[in-house]
């Protein structure tokens, strides 16, 4: 009984994740990469997304305190943030990455300053909720295959 | 048994290292052919399937996820972290059977990276891509002599896909 309400939780706040925007599908690409062999590929890739993630924000915010009107250096790190972004679907972190790269080209520091702190916001919202989600995927058990809910 | 099983077939029975390249080489010619045809460095030989692909991409996360997803896959995959390792490669005598670029890398870019490898005489098929597929990116990478252009990530389907239409086998591991 337990175990049903756990995995009905986990379900459930993966369809949030999805129906709120904050992944998209490629997070299913990654969950139909995992199997026996690779069981815990997804949380694996997530947890080296964040780490990742968290150092090149820090470079990012170091680069606006520092040398602010250096464009090009601020969008050569945002370009890597919103390759990996792109790669396990954070959505709506790729979004506002790609939105922080239109201002740099436009060279609109302004611009850039609001859409980081978004973009700082997504990131943060994300982690908390996929560590969420991973803890309760580790109660449940040993993982499933991807399923992608129905319409 | 006819001699082509024996040419495929008889292992080495000793070695003896090669004075001027310390490779380790078999002593008869028979055992030389066998060894040619199995171990020809660089080159995917007459007794294996595998194909060698190289992916030429700087974000880890995005080399990660290919890695797993061509871990299925008959395919032996090398992996360049810029442009210029991927032109560094081939310079060295590499060769592969498919080359998938990424557009922005630092060092070298993968627009850069087409037009040496194009300038090199290399003819292996080169797959762009890039999560923006502008068509203006789309054209200029065409014209630097990529064979293709594909959004990123890059998905099994796409990559079964591209694979097949490129003549790699894709039998599974």
């Amino acid at each position: 009984m337990e175990y049903s309400n756990l995995r009905r939780q986990a379900a459930y706040m993966k369809k949030s994740l999805f129906d709120q925007g904050y992944l998209d599908e490629q997070f299913y690409q990654l969950e139909e990469l995992q199997d026996d062999v690779s069981p815990n590929f997804v949380e694996e890739v997530v947890t080296l997304f964040f780490r990742d993630s968290a150092r090149l924000i820090s470079n990012i915010e170091q680069a606006l305190d520092k040398c602010p009107q250096e464009f090009s250096k601020l969008n050569a790190y945002v370009h890597q943030l919103k390759g990996s972004s792109s790669s396990i679907g954070a959505s709506r972190v790729k979004n506002e990455c790609t939105l922080f790269r239109q201002y740099c080209d436009e060279e609109n520091l302004e611009g850039c300053l609001k859409s980081f702190q978004k973009m700082k916001r997504e990131h943060a919202v994300l982690r908390q909720k996929l560590e969420s989600y991973f803890q309760l995927l580790r109660q449940v058990g040993p993982a499933e295959k991807a399923t992608r809910p129905s319409m | 048994m006819n001699s082509m099983h024996i040419l495929l077939h008889q292992p080495p029975m000793c070695f003896y290292r090669h004075s001027s390249t310390s490779i380790l080489c078999p002593p008869t010619p028979l055992a030389r052919i066998w060894f040619s045809l199995h171990h020809d460095s660089g080159r995917a030989s007459m007794g294996s399937t595998r194909r060698r692909v190289l992916l030429v991409e700087d974000v880890e996360i995005n080399r990660v996820v290919v890695r797993r997803l061509v871990s299925e896959l008959n395919v032996m995959l090398e992996e360049a972290e810029n442009g210029k390792i991927a032109v560094d490669f081939i310079k060295q005598g590499r060769t592969y059977d498919l080359i998938f670029m990424d557009k922005e890398m630092p060092v070298m870019n993968g627009l850069e990276a087409t037009k040496q490898l194009r300038s090199l005489g290399v003819t292996t098929p080169i797959i762009a891509l890039s999560g923006d597929c502008l068509p203006c990116d789309r054209d200029l990478f065409i014209h630097a002599g990529a064979n293709a252009f594909q959004a990123k990530p890059l998905s099994k389907i796409e990559l079964v896909r591209i694979l097949t239409e490129y003549g790699l086998s894709i039998s599974h591991a």
